[in-house]
């Protein structure tokens, strides 16, 4: 097939097909969508992707391909950090393309009979996640909606006027058997046919000096970046947003990976008797917590609380390990779980431990012209083996999408009430995940008992120095690092101890 | 008959479908600017030099502005002492400097980088502590004194002294503050914003740009959220659109970020208590003195009356024979803070529900037992500490009766049973009341007006002072209008509050837009009903309207209503302050992980008396959204600053309000049946801001957890019950025990 070259994005808005060319490639959907479509009804609040009144929901070609759906299947994203250029071959519907030809949306009528808008603020954005939420559901054969859906769907909406418990109490009496999905009501052939002619060709846009790249295979991409090195990749761009629209970063050349279909793969890999997930780096998080549950299912927990529902799912772990938070969510998983990075230039491919990826603050033990492509996870040795066991915490001010105080995972063998292996990371108590060795060393042999983890307790007061920051003090963290391991050992507290409860 | 009813409120179909209109979803028009606002780097300081000739060169600029260009740069509510545009001196950090006119917003964070502001340092206050040392307050209140608090004190079995400190509070209303200014001819101007105060609004642009207020037409459709922060607050923006507006006669716009929006605005303001009571054996108070201090920041603001507010309602609803209560108002470099849900209330409140809890550890008691046998009793022991009765009092059956539906005797036996198995979480339970005293203690302002037009078609408009920002005043309004004719509220449509309609308006404040703008309404309506009765009751509403047009008989109606009965006296400080009073009782039970200091609601009951709710659903949405707002008030949401006074949690990210699943799992709320309110429209009761009061019982419940591990020690909790601070306190009491 003769390769031209596409000089904008294609992209459906509530069925109407749009072609963004030129500057407005580089807004957020949010703006474009309420600034140049006049769809207003998508509010901005805090325009960093934390309070949800900016959802809207897209369908993405390239996903569903990969999925090998021959429908789009409609997500919930923060449209004030999404941008346009993260866009191309999706489908977006906003809560004026939710009613059907003039017919309120069942999530509407809900809404109305029940009270659960109050100033109306955070209500379009409300029923943008209740609706994938649904869509989401009924994909999977569910046939209600239980207080656990809702607590994972609309994590990342924030209500001030109800209190939630009125949004929670319409969206509970949904009767989701007895409503269409977006994914029918949109399904559209010409739409499909649409984007699978463009899926293949290069998207190449300039304006002024800004410059966007959007290669479909990955030796095209590694050409790019070795010719551009300073060319910015983008994944999901969760944390880019923030930056771009606190005024904080304003990228020049943009490289994106999202149309390179194979990017999309979690791959099952067998390499001697080891298994191995290998996780393409536009797996969004949504779509990790879900393939990879069954074997890591406290990681699975942890990624339950890692971010609202509209983050995970344009989020990926290559861009949350790029990103290089000393917080981390995933960071300290991937840590112990020595999890392998792939690295490709056009020099060639490489992977390399994760432990090893990280040099300082916001630095990447990365060269200038390579590229993540992707995760290597080594599953378990089998799913259910109690020997190799994980302990995940992530402890904020407030439990669900809240950038973290401190986190902390463990991993440990046992044999006979004695430690074998013993590996244990720490994220928020230094400019980098950090890897505790001293302790690692101090477990191995030791027995499963209180004075055990008592001691390697206080072991942290030296060996870590966290700082004092909006989050919480530096005695915070260091008393909570402590607590976090006496918690997994099941030792009481200092204050429990002795005497205990009073009646 | 639409009294009582629980229909939808009046916007919810447009706000399901996204088609409400917020004041930045305003369509631009043709020659439109936006308008950009730059702050101070200094907390206090004085302006030296601005250099802006490289901003002005910026082809997107149109214009830049600083204090001196208005006709009055001072604004205030009470003292006008705040300049709109800090000109020369700072007083806060983040304080607006300067105003930047551009076609484009996109272009503003480019232009504010070209600007250079040198501000010269002056040392700064920022803690109620300095205040109070260098004595620097923004106002003193006359104190309120019952009986011989100095005798009874020496002669109290037992005395406990503390102080007590609560934090500010960010509204987070999610609409920020937002003004569009459209210039009109003759020089008039008309205002759309997203204000509590539309007539304050009109007046500080009138006299901020040197009009009359007749030149003035100030206009609210809704407010995305208010909450107190958009009642004095809201004015200066609106006087910023105006300006750019009246200077380059073009229509400006000026909405901030969420950002900027929690850096320049007061908020909840913070206070400090020095107190001590003294009791009996049974827990029953015999004198309590209380000095109270709250830092106002940099400018007067509403601080003055929120204090007074404070004042009123240290008592909550315990009786106290002799009392002592004085109070001040501090001056800080902080942003000025102003009005939020409570005003003040919830503050002093919070001190006496923490006393109860001190005492009843102290006399090894449940603190029900204590609280209820201080409760404000029906025919004695009833006179608060500013001399008026508490007539009406539901606050004894509120305790009793929510005792027995929350099964708080078998779950704190349960509760306590689980605190003695280890499992590194502990429990606690608690019971607190409100009784919010419903009137603005500035007795001016309890007055409203109403204009209601029936049209020769029978359909109704109705406009008031009150600002619909999701409280449901609007529907309130429609359905008191629907029932005085008879008519279905499909009729009745409730009209953007406009200056043209209703003049010289109060706020839509003091949980009172319903009862002051209710009653002008019902009004209003009746005497236009008196008029059609007189054509004869059998004709339908449609003809009985089309017949009264064609006799000449007017369709419309303007009533004015003023709440009667007020006497409080300020300078003796006695009398009725209050129209009457909303009470209610909560139980809540927290859990505490002891691992983390992190804190959960797991169950809330709430009893309150609401007289004959004029739309129980509404009522009960305002009900869920103030505890919960409250709830996050004494749990997670702490402002943070950095040394040089930046506010470090200036966004979601960082300050964090109550999510959804910090919505309790089990959530019960329940009205009783009285309808003795007659001195307010329909025998109804004012409902936003008294069960924010309620919220106190998760910052109780917290302290009595704590307080497991630490038997009959007093638990020096302070608010926010941060996980933080719980950790801390575990750690820091296990040590001295």
């Amino acid at each position: 097939m003769a390769q031209t070259t596409r000089h904008y994005l294609l992209m459906y808005i509530n069925g109407e097909r749009v072609e963004v060319r030129g500057e407005e490639i580089f807004l957020d959907l949010a703006t474009f969508l309420r600034r140049r479509r006049g769809l207003t009804g998508t509010k901005v609040v805090c325009a960093e992707g934390d309070c949800g009144a900016c959802t809207v929901l897209i369908g993405r070609y390239q996903e569903s391909q990969n999925l090998g759906l021959s429908y789009l299947h409609f997500e919930a994203i923060n449209s004030c950090i999404a941008f346009l250029h993260a866009l191309d071959l999706s489908h977006v519907i906003t809560i004026e393309g939710i009613p059907d030809n003039g017919r309120l949306h069942a999530v509407q009528e809900s809404f109305i009979k029940n009270h659960a808008a109050q100033c109306g603020y955070c209500t379009p954005g409300f029923i943008c996640s209740i609706v994938g939420m649904v869509d989401a559901l009924k994909g999977e054969g569910h046939r209600s909606i239980s207080m656990k859906n809702m607590q994972s769907y609309l994590s990342g909406n924030l209500c001030r006027c109800t209190g939630h418990a009125p949004i929670l109490h319409a969206a509970s009496e949904l009767n989701i058997s007895k409503i269409a999905r977006l994914s029918e009501r949109y399904h559209d052939a010409h739409i499909l046919n649409d984007f699978a002619a463009n899926a293949p060709i290069p998207v190449d846009i300039e304006f002024g000096d800004q410059h966007l790249y959007l290669p479909v295979d990955l030796n095209e991409a590694l050409k790019l970046k070795a010719e551009f090195p300073d060319i910015k990749m983008i994944a999901g761009a969760t944390d880019l947003g923030v930056l771009i629209n606190k005024d904080r970063y304003v990228p020049k050349a943009l490289l994106s990976l999202q149309n390179v279909l194979e990017q999309y793969k979690v791959q099952d890999r067998h390499e001697d008797r080891n298994e191995f997930f290998e996780i393409g780096t536009r797996v969004t998080i949504n779509r990790v917590e879900k393939i990879i549950g069954q074997a890591f299912p406290e990681f699975s927990k942890l990624l339950h609380f890692f971010a609202s529902h509209q983050i995970k799912n344009m989020a990926t772990l290559g861009g949350n390990l790029a990103n290089a938070s000393p917080v981390g969510d995933t960071i300290p998983f991937l840590m112990v779980a020595e999890a392998e990075i792939e690295l490709a230039s056009v020099r060639g491919r490489r992977s390399m431990n994760v432990n090893e990826f990280f040099l300082d603050y916001k630095k990447l033990n990365l060269a200038p012209d390579e590229i993540i492509t992707g995760i290597k996870l080594a599953k378990p040795t089998k799913p259910t083996d109690s020997k190799d066991q994980f302990r995940l915490y992530k402890v904020s001010g407030r439990k669900d999408l809240d950038i973290a105080t401190v986190t902390m995972a463990a991993r440990f063998t046992i044999k006979d009430g004695i430690f074998e292996k013993f590996s244990l990371a720490l994220g928020g108590v230094a400019p980098t995940v950090v890897r505790q060795r001293a302790i690692e060393s101090f477990m191995q042999k030791k027995p499963w008992r209180p004075d055990t983890f008592i001691q390697a307790s206080e072991m942290l007061a030296t060996s870590i120095q966290p700082i004092s920051d909006v989050r919480g003090s530096a005695e915070y963290r260091l008393l909570l690092c402590q607590n976090l391991l006496l918690k997994m050992g099941d030792v009481r507290p200092k204050w429990a101890r002795h005497g205990g409860a009073v009646p | 008959m639409s009294v009582g009813e629980n229909i939808p409120h009046d916007s919810a179909v447009s706000h399901a479908t996204g088609k409400s209109v917020f004041i930045d979803d305003r369509p631009e028009v043709h020659g439109e600017v936006f308008v950009g606002i730059v702050t101070s780097s200094v907390a206090h300081g004085k302006i030296k030099k601005i250099d802006m000739k490289e901003a002005l060169h910026h082809p997107d600029v149109l214009g830049i502005f600083r204090g001196r260009d208005f006709h009055k740069n001072t604004w205030g509510t009470i003292v006008e002492e705040q300049p709109l545009l800090a000109d020369p001196i700072v007083s806060y950090m983040d304080e607006p400097i300067l105003l930047i006119a551009v076609n484009d917003r996109k272009s503003l964070s480019t232009v504010r980088k070209l600007i250079k502001i040198d501000i010269e340092e002056i040392p700064s206050i920022f803690t109620i502590d300095e205040a109070v040392a260098a004595q620097k307050f923004i106002h003193a209140a006359n104190p309120f004194v019952q009986g011989n608090v100095e005798e009874n004190l020496k002669r109290s079995p037992h005395r406990l002294k503390g102080v007590f400190e609560c934090g500010g509070q960010e509204h987070f209303y999610l609409e920020n503050q937002a003004s569009v200014a459209y210039p009109l001819e003759n020089g008039q101007l008309e205002i759309h914003s997203s204000s509590q105060h539309p007539t304050e609004t009109q007046h500080l642009v009138a006299h901020a740009l040197g009009l009359r207020y007749c030149d003035v037409v100030s206009i609210v459709k809704r407010l995305g959220g208010g909450f107190g922060g958009k009642e004095s607050q809201a004015a200066p923006f609106a006087a910023y659109a105006a300006l750019v507006a009246s200077k380059l006669r073009r229509p400006a716009r000026c909405v901030l970020s969420k950002d900027e929006d929690m850096k320049i605005t007061g908020k909840r303001h913070p206070f400090k208590i020095h107190y001590e009571i003294g009791f009996d054996d049974a827990g029953l108070l015999i004198a309590l003195r209380v000095q109270l201090y709250s830092d106002g920041g940099a400018y007067t603001d509403l601080s003055p009356s929120i204090l007074e507010r404070a004042m009123f309602h240290l008592d909550g609803a315990y009786y106290i024979p002799n009392i002592e209560i004085k109070a001040a108002a501090c001056r800080t470099n902080n942003h000025s803070n102003t009005a939020f849900r409570g005003f003040g209330a919830p503050q002093g409140n919070m001190v006496i529900e923490s006393i109860m809890e001190d005492i009843a550890v102290y006399l090894k008691k449940d603190s029900f037992s204590v609280r209820r046998a201080n409760c404000y009793g029906i025919k004695e022991r009833n006179v608060t500490p500013y001399g008026q009765w508490v007539e009406n009092n539901q606050l004894p059956f509120l305790f009793d009766e929510l005792y027995k539906i929350s099964a708080y005797e078998k779950r704190s036996q349960e509760i306590k049973d689980f605190n003695l198995e280890y499992s590194g979480k502990v429990r606690g339970i608690s019971m607190t009341a409100t009784k919010f005293g419903i009137a603005f203690t500035a007795r001016f302002l309890n007055q409203a007006n109403a204009l209601v037009n029936v049209h020769a078609d029978g359909t109704v408009q109705v406009s008031t002072g009150a600002t619909e920002m999701g409280q449901g005043v609007n529907t309130k309004l429609a359905q008191i209008v629907a029932d005085t004719f008879g008519i279905s509220t499909e009729l009745v449509r409730v009209m953007p509050t406009s200056t043209e309609k209703n003049h010289n308006t109060s706020p839509t404040a003091a949980s009172s837009g319903a009862d002051l703008n209710g009653a002008a309404v019902l009004e209003a309506a009746t005497k236009i009903k008196q008029r059609l009765l007189s054509l004869g009751t059998t004709l339908s509403w449609t003809d009985v309207v089309k017949k009264a047009y064609f006799e000449r008989i007017s369709l419309g109606e303007y009533a004015h209503f003023k709440t009667p009965g007020l006497d409080f006296d300020k300078e003796i400080g006695k009398g009725r302050a209050f129209n009457y009073f909303t009470m209610g009782t909560a139980v809540t039970e927290v859990e505490i992980d002891e691992y983390t200091g992190q804190s959960k609601v797991l169950r809330v009951d709430i009893l309150m008396d609401l007289g004959r709710s004029i739309n129980p659903g509404i009522d009960r949405g305002q009900v869920i959204g103030a505890f919960a707002q409250a709830m996050g008030w004494v749990t997670t949401e702490k402002l943070v600053y950095d040394k040089a006074r930046h506010l470090l949690s200036h966004s979601p990210t960082t300050y964090k309000i109550p999510s959804l699943q910090d919505t309790p799992p089990i959530l019960n709320v329940s009205f009783i049946e009285n309808h003795t309110n007659t001195v307010n429209v329909h025998a109804s009761k004012a409902v936003g801001e008294p069960p924010f009061v309620l919220g106190l019982s998760v910052w109780t419940a917290i302290k009595r957890a704590i307080g497991v591990r630490f038997a009959g020690k007093v638990i020096p909790l302070q608010s926010p019950a941060t996980g933080e601070q719980i950790l801390g306190l575990f750690k820091k009491m296990s040590k001295e025990t």
